[in-house]
């Protein structure tokens, strides 16, 4: 079975309010780029979930969902939210060189594993291409795993691409792990947009602004991280997502921890947000606790049960 | 009182071989001499193969020599002809040659050395002209060369003509004792006389075979190679100019691979290792090279009036990987070569699918295109190909049987056969089956 047979994923809290904070940044984009230029390359799965965001919000219709599981593909088609979502069977790495990339796309490589080699080829293949206005994301499993990690990790993602500072398995210990993928896969995308850079036009350089870095656990480390290609100077971009603490300004991770409230607790500390810790008749209630929903208490998954007929 | 004179307006021989000489560089006189061979075949095959006729140079410091089986030069040709200056009127014209001026070699031998001799045999036939030009020189009047010729039958193994060219000149000799030298006369050979090379004209430098350099991709509405052109300027520095093309193109899986230019000197053969983004093993997106690619041909231009942003080795006869010049033109070579690698992995899959008898889309779109030069390339930052269509193989004598079952089921016994189409659920578990009850029974 794989991971869409297993988990249900439209009840997974920490990726429910990391989509929506993103989505709530992209929505700026359309200040450099008219939002219906863009297409949305995403892996759906049979859920879909990113893409009915996106085509709500943003109003994205051309949408594209690579999926591997090709002879599951009557699940798939059944289960597509729009028409506009096209279904692009394969690996992504035959799939995404057969995408028109030189538009302004959306691209979330959103693998279910930890970090492989295939994966930074795909970040190559998309970099490449990709034109200014463009957002490419990648989440992958940042679980540090057991045994001889160094020597794992170095035949996932091939040697040469393993940083030199990390070089016994407890570099990759607990968080390090998505610290080290995060430093991988930066300098990948740096690496990729910067030999671009040398063969075009100087007004047509791109820089890369790291839009997301995203850690939460539902179940085991996800790390997700994103970046903006542009051409405008940096300080007009980052205006651009002024006021959204989900962009970071330097890049550090933000971690989307989903405190375990009742419904009766969240309406009382709604009432006291916007705020760093909404303490007020609420002092049962664990600090830390406190603290983490005021980050995102904007997003917060409500659950419920309701007769749909 | 005046009294008639004459002056003598006979042009010194010191300013008639300065005046012919110094108009054409070392690599192109050489390509004279290997033309006359050329013409020596044409004679001998009209417009068919060269197959068994070949060129053979020796280029050194101390000697140079060029020797062909080419026909030979006949003794009244040689007389009135082939060693004088100019073509005089009567010369024979054998269309598509390319000796028009009756220059050639003349002038090649004068440029090279001060002491040439040249053996020619036809079937009927031998000469011999030996001259030193130093000798030559001191005898002002007399602008003859001897000829030793002799009538005979001639062995077919005989006919031909050898070159032989001694006491060099300082210029020459350092040119001819450089490696650098010999790679560029390695390379102009190659692009001048590929042509006559594909109709199998056999040229040998210094030992080695030469390939004909056939710089062509296929083209047609529906299979569309790649030609980007860019330049690198970097902080107000002298400019790299820089193209690519790549696409497929019929021809043998060992020229497959990338071509690597730099001011028009071929620095990289057929390069199929990571040098040109290349796999090192099968599991990555553009993969170790292998059979099924050897369709494959890409060129790389790098042009530069300052020589030293050229991303060639000292030697000039590789590339420097570490350069930022060609790192980001490898990025550049990766990013057209993968739609042509899934091309080519899509036709391998049309040919197993179908067998060779059964010729698919993409096979018919390779057959139907046409090569094209280069030069002649249309601006095209994608490479577009005919797709693969997938295949239903009906087969004589069978009956088609359908059923349908629970799909968590199929799934199951998909799982369990390690299969990957419901069809195959179906032919394994029939045949699982038979073999059980029927033939074991």
């Amino acid at each position: 079975m794989s991971s869409f047979e297993r988990i249900n994923y439209s009840v997974r809290p920490g990726k429910h309010i990391e989509r929506k904070l993103i989505v709530e940044a992209l929505m700026r984009l359309g200040v450099l780029v008219p939002i219906n230029a863009y297409q949305y390359v995403g892996m759906g799965s049979t859920f879909f979930t990113d893409f009915r965001l996106v085509h709500r919000l943003l109003g994205i219709t051309d949408m594209f969902s690579i999926e591997r599981e090709e002879r599951k593909r009557d699940r798939f088609d059944f289960n597509r939210p729009y028409e506009c979502v096209t279904m692009a069977y394969g690996e992504s790495s035959a799939v995404l060189p057969e995408l028109d990339l030189e538009r302004p796309s959306i691209i979330w490589l959103d693998y279910d594993g930890r970090l492989v080699r295939y994966m930074l080829e795909d970040l190559d293949i998309v970099a490449e291409r990709a034109p200014h206005g463009s957002v490419l994301l990648i989440t992958v499993n940042a679980q540090p795993g057991s045994g001889d990690r160094l020597a794992d990790l170095r035949q996932r993602v091939g040697e040469e691409n393993v940083p030199a500072d990390v070089t016994d398995s407890t570099h990759l210990a607990g968080s390090k792990t998505a610290e080290v993928y995060s430093t991988i896969v930066n300098r990948r995308l740096r690496g990729v947009v910067e030999e671009r850079n040398n063969v075009l036009a100087d007004d047509e350089r791109l820089e890369v602004k790291t839009l997301f870095h995203f850690r939460y656990r539902d179940g085991a480390p996800m790390l997700t991280l994103g970046w903006l290609l542009h051409k405008q100077p940096g300080d007009i971009i980052d205006a651009l997502f002024d006021g959204l603490s989900q962009v970071p300004e330097d890049g550090e991770p933000y971690e989307i921890e989903v405190p375990s409230l009742t419904a009766k607790e969240r309406r009382h500390l709604d009432e006291r947000l916007p705020t760093d810790d909404p303490a007020e008749g609420a002092l049962f209630i664990p600090e830390d606790d406190r603290r983490k929903y005021a980050r995102v208490y904007r997003h917060f998954p409500v659950y419920a049960d309701v007769d749909l007929g | 009182m005046n009294t008639r004179r004459t002056v003598s307006a006979f042009p010194t021989k010191e300013l008639f071989v300065e005046m012919l000489t110094k108009d054409i560089e070392l690599i192109p006189a050489i390509n004279d001499l290997i033309d006359n061979s050329v013409d020596g075949a044409t004679r001998l095959r009209g417009e068919r193969s060269f197959e068994g006729l070949g060129v053979r140079l020796r280029v050194a410091e101390d000697l140079f020599t060029i020797l062909d089986n080419c026909g030979g030069i006949a003794v009244d040709v040689a007389e009135e002809y082939a060693f004088r200056f100019g073509r005089p009127e009567g010369a024979d014209d054998v269309p598509h040659t390319v000796g028009q001026f009756g220059v050639g070699m003349k002038r090649a031998l004068f440029k090279i050395g001060e002491q040439f001799e040249v053996e020619s045999a036809t079937a009927s036939s031998r000469l011999l002209v030996a001259v030193d030009v130093r000798e030559w020189k001191d005898e002002p009047e007399d602008w003859h060369f001897p000829l030793v010729a002799s009538e005979e039958v001639v062995p077919a193994d005989q006919v031909g003509t050898v070159i032989r060219v001694r006491h060099l000149y300082d210029n020459v000799r350092r040119e001819f004792a450089s490696d650098a030298f010999i790679a560029r006369l390695r390379q102009e050979i190659e692009q001048r006389q590929q042509q006559h090379m594909a109709r199998g004209l056999r040229i040998e430098l210094n030992g080695r075979v030469l390939e004909p350099m056939q710089a062509e991709l296929l083209l047609s509405e529906e299979l569309r190679p790649v030609h980007d052109s860019f330049s690198m300027n970097g902080f107000g520095r002298i400019p790299v100019h820089i193209q690519i093309y790549c696409g497929v193109m019929r021809g043998h899986p060992l020229s497959a691979g990338w071509y690597v230019y730099c001011n028009r000197r071929l620095v990289l053969v057929a390069d199929k290792t990571d040098v040109t983004g290349w796999g090192t093993s099968e599991a990555e997106s553009i993969p170790r090279f292998h059979g099924q690619y050897g369709l494959f041909r890409g060129y790389v231009f790098f042009d530069s009036d300052d020589g030293t942003r050229l991303p060639w080795t000292t030697t000039k006869t590789g590339v420097d990987p570490e350069s930022p010049v060609y790192r980001s033109t490898r990025r550049q070579m990766v990013k057209f070569m993968r739609p042509v690698i899934q091309f080519l992995n899509q036709y391998k899959r049309e040919i197993d699918e179908r067998g060779s008898d059964d010729v698919g889309p993409i096979g018919h779109g390779i057959e139907a295109a046409t090569p094209v030069g280069l030069e002649e390339l249309p601006r095209r930052n994608r490479f577009l190909g005919p797709r693969r269509e997938p295949v239903a193989t009906p087969r004589p004598n069978v009956g088609r049987i359908r059923y349908e079952r629970p799909r968590d089921q199929i799934a199951a016994v998909q799982d369990i056969l390690k299969v990957d189409t419901y069809r195959e659920v179906g032919e394994r578990t029939f045949d699982y089956f038979y073999r059980l009850e029927v033939e074991e029974a």
